[in-house]
């Protein structure tokens, strides 16, 4: 067999540890030294324990990720595949992830305690209070200083101004926090009037919030007899607090939300009740009164009284118009009489006789009217207005067309 | 049940149902009138729940052993980042 070129060598190993599976999906505990964070974006460091050390790159894509500073003596977790460097014959780890030690038990324990509180209840929904839709008073637990008791503060005075709120400020942070907010709920708990709690702090890593996967804050809050709402401030990842609280709001300004009703809505809705009420009854009212007009006007028309009074009009009417035709007729008389009157005037033979005319008659007194009734030598009368005088008929001649 | 003693809710669903009474057209005017009354009462009632003094805001102190009740003193605006 020839002697193998050191290129070939490399090149074999370099196969073989690529074949293996455990080496190129591989876990490293150990602690970062002759930590870089080269220019170009890449890092490059060695872990190490007690023993040994190992070479380690990680490039920019994937440390982009990596959501603390390392530097050297930090204890760390990274995930990687383990390949050879050709050039150098040296073999190293390429880190895609890395995560500071502790992180994993953290997680672990978060894991372990969530699933023996899950099967002994205390996240089962049976035992979930209402929260009270107008709690007279609110109890916060969190930090005095920080964004998360002035975002609960103002958004409730904001929402509901009556509502009435009593701060206990806590530890979130530390050894300390845990016991901390428990005192804060228990005493909450214990006042009368404060009918809901709200716990929680701002957002931050899962070390921060590690106040809030307590064991011994998980079973104070479930034995709470008032209503609690969990705010811790992290939209993803659920807290322990955050499952056995009655309500989670993912912020502690979504819980003030969640805590109190809108003021300013809910007066608009009862306005509009109370509008619409007024304007039915309005209306009610309104359509009896025009009811009972109506009817009133029916009933004064069946009334016997005005009956009577309508038949005394009709009778006043019929007097007068029977008056009126009366002197109209009397009138007609009046004017005929007086016509007659005059033709009576006119046909008085005195009248005649006063314009200078004469009557003829006969002896007997008879009034000769015409030329035909006299007898040639008859003896006649003319009477004039002062006498008589006797004539006699000496010759007589009719006109032929009578008088003209 | 008396007005006086009613939570907003309760007040709003007695309304509610007096509002859909009143809708009712054969409902006699003592009737509408009386309905009308209860209902201007639960009204001024439920107005007054939203409506009354801002609550006040206190903060308990710890001192020692005891706690201790006084105002909360505004809010704090300074923002510690390591805070949260």
């Amino acid at each position: 067999m020839r002697p193998l070129m050191v290129s070939e060598v490399n090149q074999y190993i370099k196969k073989l540890i690529g074949s293996d599976m455990l080496l190129n999906s591989i876990q490293i505990e150990g602690e970062i030294s002759n930590y870089t964070h080269h220019y170009s974006g890449h890092m490059y460091f060695s872990l190490k324990d007690e023993k040994s050390r190992i070479r380690c790159v990680m490039f920019k894509g994937d440390n982009a990720n990596v959501d603390f500073r390392p530097k050297d003596g930090a204890k760390v977790t990274v995930t990687g595949s383990i390949s050879v460097y050709e050039k150098d014959g040296s073999y190293q780890v390429y880190v895609r992830k890395m995560e500071k030690q502790g992180i994993g038990d953290l997680y672990k324990a978060f894991n372990i305690l969530k699933d023996k509180l899950q099967e002994e209840g205390l996240f089962d929904p049976q035992y979930k209070m209402e929260l009270p839709a107008f709690p007279k008073r609110i109890g916060v637990v969190t930090s005095s200083t920080g964004a998360a008791i002035r975002d609960i503060v103002s958004i409730l005075k904001r929402r509901y101004p009556p509502v009435k709120i009593v701060v206990f400020p806590a530890l979130v942070q530390g050894d300390g926090a845990p016991s901390s907010i428990i005192k804060g709920l228990q005493t909450l708990d214990g006042m009368e009037d404060v009918e809901l709690i709200i716990t929680g702090r701002g957002g931050g890593s899962m070390e921060e919030l590690f106040a809030f996967n307590d064991e011994k804050l998980a079973r104070c809050i479930f034995n709470l007899k008032t209503p609690v709402i969990s705010a811790v401030g992290h939209e993803s990842d659920f807290t322990i607090a955050d499952l056995v609280a009655d309500v989670r709001a993912s912020t502690p300004s979504a819980a003030a939300e969640l805590a109190v009703p809108d003021r300013e809505t809910l007066l608009d809705e009862l306005k509009n009740v109370g509008w619409t009420i007024e304007r039915i009854v309005l209306r009610s009212i309104s359509d009896k009164r025009s009811s009972l007009v109506s009817h009133g006007r029916t009933l004064s028309y069946l009334n016997p009284e005005q009956r009577i009074m309508d038949k005394r009009m009709e009778l006043d009417n019929a007097l007068r118009v029977l008056q009126h035709s009366m002197e109209k007729r009397l009138m007609m008389e009046e004017r005929k009489l007086s016509k007659l009157g005059n033709r009576l005037q006119l046909s008085n033979p005195e009248g005649i006789l006063q314009k200078g005319y004469g009557i003829v008659t006969d002896h007997q007194g008879h009034i000769r009217k015409s030329v035909s009734e006299f007898a040639k030598d008859e003896r006649l009368y003319v009477r004039m207005k002062d006498g008589r005088a006797d004539v006699m008929v000496v010759d007589k001649e009719e006109d032929k067309n009578g008088y003209q | 049940m008396d007005t006086n003693k009613m939570s907003y809710e309760e007040g709003m669903k007695l309304l509610t149902e007096l509002l859909e009474d009143l809708e009712k057209e054969d409902l006699k005017l003592d009737e509408t009138i009386k309905k009308f009354k209860e209902a201007m009462k639960v009204y001024d009632h439920c107005n007054e729940i939203l409506t009354k003094a801002d609550g006040e805001v206190r903060m308990i102190l710890e001192k020692g052993d005891s706690l201790e009740e006084v105002e909360f003193p505004g809010l704090i605006t300074e923002e510690k980042d390591d805070e949260f």
